[in-house]
């Protein structure tokens, strides 16, 4: 139990729905990048907003750093180091940049802290430094994505889970977010990644997940799984012949 | 000229104190998307706590503010956690919720017009019936003050959204309720606080309207719909919109009341809600409700 | 010893029941039909007494009967709470109210003309404001509450804030409301056939598909407007004609007693606390909120509390059980077949 992050028969779901991640563990090392791949539907956005807690686990436990976190509320999961950047985009449009940074940093109670991480992100993001003042909702949607991972320097959380980083993106600006997750990583900070374009997330990562039907098929090296064949086929976006 | 300076200016005062009535209203719209119906009762609730100081203890409704939003505040967070808490989380039922502040107002309602029955009161402070001349424009000093009291309250107000952290979380939250909870504001602290704050806001206006509008209980249900209509016109859920949709509604009726006939001046109200309605289809908020 | 008996009277009650009574109690027109005709023969108690309170309360059962119904043809079918629904009660009062005093033509005779003002008003209305939804729309309604209570204040046509004074009638007076309580159950039985009629019509299909979701509901091809405006005129019909009725019985027609928010408030709560969207929910409701005013009428006597407990049963019934009582009964199948109408 020296790792990270441990999932244990983890089971969620919607409402009175049924259950979409099904009897799912997994663990997570420190400074580990996991990829989570599977076709739609496999329960893979789930499993993270169960890990954040905003999906309250059905049954199952979680553990971060020992620690019992599956009850807990997501505000309190966060700040005690596990940041999940959502689909949606995670800013808030209607409030200017510093007043974003500001919020990215809310959970720092050390004011001096918060400044200087404060500080730290717009070394990383220029951009965001010459736009303080601007709406956050009004600036391009590559600024809007520095913005996002601005909040990965700010806070240092000790994992981040990242859902779908490309989806909607143009190609430029998912070239533009992996190098983020790339940086992000290569920080020390360990990464569950779920991303819909496959390969290019299994290159970023260490090790690939591939879940199906809300159940873990099975956990190999990332590249192993980029080798192999028949995977490829099954779920790195190759019609299914059989 | 003289006549139309002076409905102005005290048109502007009103305005105000309106602003102040519906600053509360907006702030726990914009929060939770809970509209209140109940927030011209809890005024009517300030307004007694300064009528019982002012008769039982001489205390100037003035200075009565913070007395009168703290026993607000505290009838607020007890409402919230018995009645809001549960639905707060959840932002689909808007509707039912809506009913429910219908159910909270009749409630208080009842209850204030059971012991204090809807007899016509108001503060008399030593001012009420003063007024100062700039010329020939002719200010009453009750208007004057209120208008003035409200004002900084408002900006008060502002500064804290504005600038401080918590004033920030609070509007992170009221737009976007997930994202705000994974910066790691604790959203459901921050419903509590601001409907503790919205309602302060109600009791410290409640105060003012001690002094220059008669009152009773059951006087809210005229004011709902005043109320509905200075937010509408802003933009619900902003604190902006609110001070000018009330600062234009209420010059707007003042002059219909000095310059046609007072009896029509509260229409002005009601049909620009329905202006509105008209004009913008969508939907009377700022924000859509989902 | 007592005790026991009445158990053993309540078992047997029981096993009667289970017999022969699961066929009343499961068929759909028996009951109903039977409750029609006691009601109708009621009056006739009038000869062995004086009754007034009586039939007072059984009258007054009509009119809200008449008005949570009409109402859940927008509001529960169609998903609009209209908390200015008594607008068209008024319209309706003063309507009839007006040509009685004017031309001497008794409401009984132009009480279905004053629905059909109301409808039209209702049809104008609905074009305006039920464009929006939600909470936008209590708003609305709340306004359009005032704005009629203001206008009808001014207007010195029809009285101002005094309204008017309608003529008695001259019969005595154990039979002086017998009138109106026929007219009000004719009425009463029409507002709810005509609620169980577009309950299982195409047309209240698409009116319950439109409250669900109206931009759905516009792709597969329902005129969504139309819909919404004729349900809301439909709605307001039955209500203004109850109000004709209302004002001839009141003998009185006022702002303050028809412009009230307090009677749309009870429209809204019967039918939620009966259980909003089904047919026998409004009756229910209406029932059991009769029952608890004249109950706490009789042990608190204020009126200024009766505004207490509205609110605080409007309150309890949306926190624990939202789909009122045929709405919950029916979740759990216990719901017996004689209020299941839909």
């Amino acid at each position: 139990m020296n790792s990270l992050l441990n999932i244990n028969n983890l089971t969620a779901g919607y409402g009175y729905g049924p259950d979409i991640v099904r009897d799912f563990s997994l663990t997570l090392n420190k400074s580990e990048v996991k990829c989570i791949i599977g076709p739609n539907g496999a329960g893979k956005s789930t499993l993270l907003k169960s890990i954040a807690g905003i999906l309250k686990p059905r049954s199952g436990e979680i553990f971060f750093d020992g620690e019992k976190i599956s009850e807990k509320e997501a505000y309190q999961i966060m700040r005690l180091g596990i940041c999940f950047l959502p689909q949606e985009r995670a800013i808030f449009p209607n409030l200017t940049v510093a007043e974003n940074l500001r919020m990215c940093a809310y959970s720092i109670k050390d004011k001096k802290v918060a400044e200087a991480r404060i500080k730290e992100a717009i070394e990383m993001f220029p951009v965001l430094g010459q736009r303080l003042k601007q709406i956050a909702g009004t600036m391009s949607g590559g600024q809007q994505q520095q913005l996002v991972y601005a909040r990965a320097f700010t806070i240092k959380p000790k994992i981040i889970m990242i859902d779908e980083p490309s989806l909607g993106l143009a190609p430029s600006l998912v070239e533009q977010t992996f190098n983020h997750i790339t940086q992000i990583a290569s920080s020390g900070i360990a990464v569950i990644l779920v991303e819909q374009n496959a390969i290019r997330g299994l290159e970023t990562a260490g090790y690939g997940v591939v879940m199906d039907l809300g159940k873990l098929v099975f956990e190999k090296p990332a590249k192993e799984v980029l080798q192999d064949q028949s995977l490829r086929e099954l779920y790195l976006g190759k019609a299914l012949e059989k | 000229m003289i006549e139309f300076l002076q409905v102005l200016i005290l048109g502007i005062c009103l305005g105000f104190v309106y602003a102040l009535m519906v600053s509360g209203l907006t702030l726990i719209f914009g929060v939770m998307r809970i509209v209140n119906l109940a927030h011209p009762i809890l005024i009517i609730c300030g307004a007694f706590v300064s009528y019982w100081l002012f008769i039982l203890i001489g205390l100037d409704p003035i200075l009565s503010i913070p007395i009168a939003g703290l026993v607000v505040a505290a009838l607020g967070v007890v409402i919230y956690k018995l009645i809001f808490e549960r639905n707060a989380a959840q932002q689909t039922y808007s509707e039912m919720t809506v009913l429910l502040t219908f159910g909270t107002a009749m409630v208080i309602d009842g209850i204030l017009s059971f012991v204090f029955h809807n007899t016509q009161r108001t503060t008399s402070p030593s001012y009420a019936t003063d007024a100062i001349f700039i010329g020939d424009i002719f200010i009453p000093l009750a208007q004057l003050y209120s208008g003035l009291v409200s004002s900084v309250i408002i900006v008060g107000l502002a500064v804290f959204l504005k600038y401080s952290d918590f004033g920030i979380a609070i509007r992170a939250t009221s737009q976007n309720r997930t994202s705000a909870e994974l910066v790691g504001v604790n959203v459901k602290f921050v419903c509590l606080i601001s409907f503790g704050i919205g309602c302060a806001l109600a009791g410290a206006a409640g105060a003012l309207v001690s002094f220059i509008f008669s009152f009773f209980p059951s006087r809210h249900w005229e004011w709902i719909a005043i109320m509905m209509s200075l937010v509408v016109l802003g933009g619900m859920g902003s604190l902006k919109g609110a001070v000018i949709g009330a600062i234009v509604l209420s010059v707007v009726s003042s002059m219909v009341g000095a310059f046609i006939s007072p009896a029509w001046s509260t229409m002005v109200f009601f049909l620009s809600l329905f202006l509105i309605l008209i004009i913008r289809p969508k939907g009377l908020f700022g924000i859509q409700s989902d | 010893m007592v005790s026991n008996q009445t158990e053993l009277i309540m078992l047997g009650v029981m096993k009667i029941l289970k017999e022969k009574g699961s066929f009343l109690l499961n068929n759909k027109k028996i009951i109903p039909f039977l409750i029609l005709i006691v009601l109708t023969g009621l009056p006739i108690i009038q000869f062995f007494g004086n009754y007034n309170y009586l039939i007072h309360i059984v009258l007054f059962s009509f009119l809200y009967i008449t008005m949570s119904s009409s109402w859940n043809i927008i509001g529960g079918y169609g998903g609009f709470i209209s908390l200015g629904h008594n607008v068209f009660f008024g319209i309706g009062a003063y309507f009839s109210g007006f040509i009685f005093v004017r031309y001497g033509i008794s409401p009984f005779i132009t009480a279905l003309i004053a629905g059909l003002v109301a409808a039209l008003f209702g049809f104008v209305v609905g074009f305006i404001t039920l464009r929006v939804k939600g909470p936008s729309y209590i708003i609305s309604s709340i306004a359009l509450l005032m704005i009629f209570r203001i206008l009808f204040d001014r207007w010195e046509l029809i009285g101002g804030t005094h309204g008017m004074t309608l003529p008695h009638n001259t019969f005595p007076v154990e039979w002086s409301k017998i009138p109106h309580y026929y007219a009000l159950l004719l009425l009463m039985v029409l507002s709810i056939y005509l609620s169980w009629y577009i309950r299982h019509s195409k047309f209240g299909l698409a009116l319950r598909s439109i409250s669900h979701d109206e931009i759905k509901s516009a792709v597969t091809g329902i005129n969504v407007k139309i819909i919404k405006v004729t349900a809301y005129a439909l709605s307001a019909y039955f209500i203004g004609a109850a109000g004709a009725i209302w004002g001839d019985y009141l003998t009185y027609v006022r702002p303050n007693i028809f412009f009230i928010i307090l009677i749309a408030a009870n429209m809204v709560l019967m039918c939620i606390l009966g259980g909003k969207g089904t047919v026998t929910g409004p009756i229910i409701g209406t029932i059991v909120m009769i029952f608890f005013n004249e109950f706490i009428l009789a042990y608190f006597g204020a009126t200024e509390l009766n505004i207490f407990f509205t609110g605080f049963l409007m309150i309890i019934t949306l926190m624990y059980f939202p789909e009122g009582i045929v709405g919950s009964l029916k979740k759990r199948k216990l719901l017996p077949g004689f209020l299941d109408w839909g």
